[in-house]
């Protein structure tokens, strides 16, 4: 029987709802508050937690953090009385599997718990399965996590593979660049799990959309009362990480004042929480990542220097999707079996157009584009192959100028990037290109609210009816 | 009527306190949908009118666009 925990402060929703789950074969727990939901959590193993956003002790975005770094097994869906879009993305960003948002509709809840737990399962069966890494000549140690930023064995990942290795039991800071989607996060968490860090937090955090005011509370935390609208204490990430690893992704947008901050923090070692005057000693291992040159930014004085270095101690470049050959075959069979679990399909192969036009493309969103594209064709394929059929517009339709890239052979080597230039079909109708557009904010919008067509109907200001017809318009599912 | 302006917060904090409690008596309803067996003609009449009621409550929250 699958185990749910239910937090949530206001007594009568947690006794109906969980009356109301327990009656639809589900095995409940409520607590009332966070802490006590994190005493229950430590006690037993649970599939999914429903939280509560605003608690008495604690919110829904710290609870998810804890639940998401300790148990990150543990399936998170967070429950509000606003609806927030921002915020919603946020939360499913930061690892929460939906959100639900008030007044709760029994139905709903349970369609949202179901699929959770499904994905939850497919997830973990995955995991379980070996990766095509295995079948390699060279006999790589697995990597733990389930998105395979390592998988490979092409020369660039094998590489990157041995860097991490090098890198991850030293207490060397790391700046990891790499274009958006390559899977710095994964390749982070890579470097914390294989240091003697790895049975401490994990913690990432998006510096891209911190805005300036709140910055300085997300990393060093606040007092109750220090500022207007601290009505509680909050724990700075700084000190959330403490005795393990700080993963600061496009640490390119921080303002120069949180960066002269962040130097204090990072030479001194210790932290004080906003309106404190007690330093807190700290021991983190910082792992940055930006999709930017940081020298660049620091001609133009959008970067310290000084800071700069003490985030150097050692780089890893992350190779781009299209420069990893025959990578990119092995990711999306990898892809292929996790979607076919999740989407309980039966699709086992890529046809050979398909897979050359994977080595084709120039692949801007990388790892995380070819999830999506494998997954989207998965679901979409009716027989057990993927056709060209099943692919995007502008992959299928993604022509290399010149004749050599059609040599399928050799994978290992990827042609030369120079010499792709991106060609679409020359089709200046309007028409077409009116719908290129339409199908990419589709899928973009899609893609942010983790294909929850009622909330992608909300952002794009058209009724979900519509959306649903567009989206079968353009062929997608 | 007193002349002071609402603020946004206090408003939000209303809006989310009231739509919890339409959280308890739509749950509080499935409950009842289970639990009596036999309903009457009214006594379904009066679950979906509490029903649709807290519908329509929760429609006035919605924020003006």
């Amino acid at each position: 029987m699958k185990k749910i925990l239910i937090i949530d402060d206001e007594v009568n929703v947690a006794v109906l709802l969980s009356k109301f789950l327990t009656r639809n074969g589900f095995d409940v727990t409520s607590a009332s508050s966070g802490n006590s939901g994190l005493e229950y959590l430590k006690e037993q193993e649970f599939d999914l937690v429903l939280c509560d956003y605003r608690l008495e002790d604690t919110d829904g975005r710290e609870m998810l953090r804890k639940i998401k770094t300790q148990y990150p097994n543990t399936g998170v869906i967070i429950i509000t009385g606003y609806s927030d879009i921002k915020m919603a993305v946020e939360l499913i960003k930061m690892g929460a599997y939906d959100y639900i948002s008030k007044p709760l509709y029994p139905d709903e809840i349970l369609n949202t718990i179901t699929k959770a737990i499904e994905t939850r399962q497919a997830l973990l069966d995955s995991a379980d399965e070996p990766t095509p890494v295995s079948s390699g000549k060279s006999a790589k140690k697995q990597t733990p996590q389930a998105d395979g930023v390592v998988i490979g064995t092409s020369r660039s990942s094998k590489e990157l593979a041995r860097q991490i290795e090098l890198v991850a039991p030293t207490n060397y800071s790391v700046i990891i660049l790499g274009e958006s989607g390559s899977g710095k996060e994964e390749a982070a968490k890579s470097i914390h799990l294989q240091s003697h860090r790895a049975s401490q937090p994990f913690i990432a955090m998006d510096c891209g959309s911190l805005t300036k005011e709140l910055a300085a509370s997300e990393f060093f935390g606040h007092e109750k009362g220090s500022f207007t609208g601290a009505f509680t204490t909050k724990i700075g990430h700084f000190e959330m990480a403490n005795g393990g690893t700080l993963f600061l992704d496009e640490v390119g947008n921080l303002s120069y004042e949180i960066q002269a901050a962040l130097l204090r923090t990072v030479q001194e070692r210790k932290v004080k929480r906003i309106g404190s005057t007690k330093e807190i000693d700290l021991d983190v291992r910082i792992i940055v990542a930006t999709n930017e040159n940081l020298g660049d930014a620091i001609g133009k004085g959008k970067f310290r220097e000084d800071l700069y270095h003490r985030f150097n101690e050692f780089s890893i470049y992350m190779p781009p999707l299209r420069e990893r050959g025959n990578d990119i075959i092995l990711l999306a069979e990898h892809f292929l079996r996790a979607a076919n679990q999740e989407l309980e399909r039966n699709v086992t192969q890529f046809s050979e157009e398909v897979v050359e036009c994977f080595l084709n493309y120039r692949w801007p969103g990388n790892v995380r584009e070819l999830k999506n594209i494998v997954r989207r064709a998965a679901l979409i394929s009716e027989g057990s192959e993927i056709t060209t059929k099943s692919l995007p517009l502008e992959i299928s339709n993604y022509k290399i100028p010149f004749d050599f890239g059609h040599q399928t052979n050799g994978y290992n080597q990827a042609p030369q990037t120079e010499q792709r230039v991106e060609v679409k079909e020359p089709k200046h109708d309007l028409k077409n290109a009116a719908l290129e557009a339409e199908y990419e904010t589709i899928l973009r919008v899609l893609r942010e609210v983790n294909f929850n067509k009622t909330r992608a109907a909300e952002i794009l200001n058209i009724d979900r009816k519509t959306l649903y017809n567009k989206m079968k318009a353009i062929n997608l599912k | 009527m007193s002349n002071e302006p609402v603020d946004a917060e206090s408003l939000r904090m209303l809006r989310h306190d009231i739509r919890n409690q339409l959280s308890s008596i739509h749950l509080a309803l499935e409950t009842l949908r289970y639990e009596v067996a036999d309903p009457t003609e009214d006594i379904n009449y009066c679950i979906e009118t509490i029903s649709s009621s807290a519908k329509k409550i929760n429609e006035l929250l919605k924020e003006p666009e």
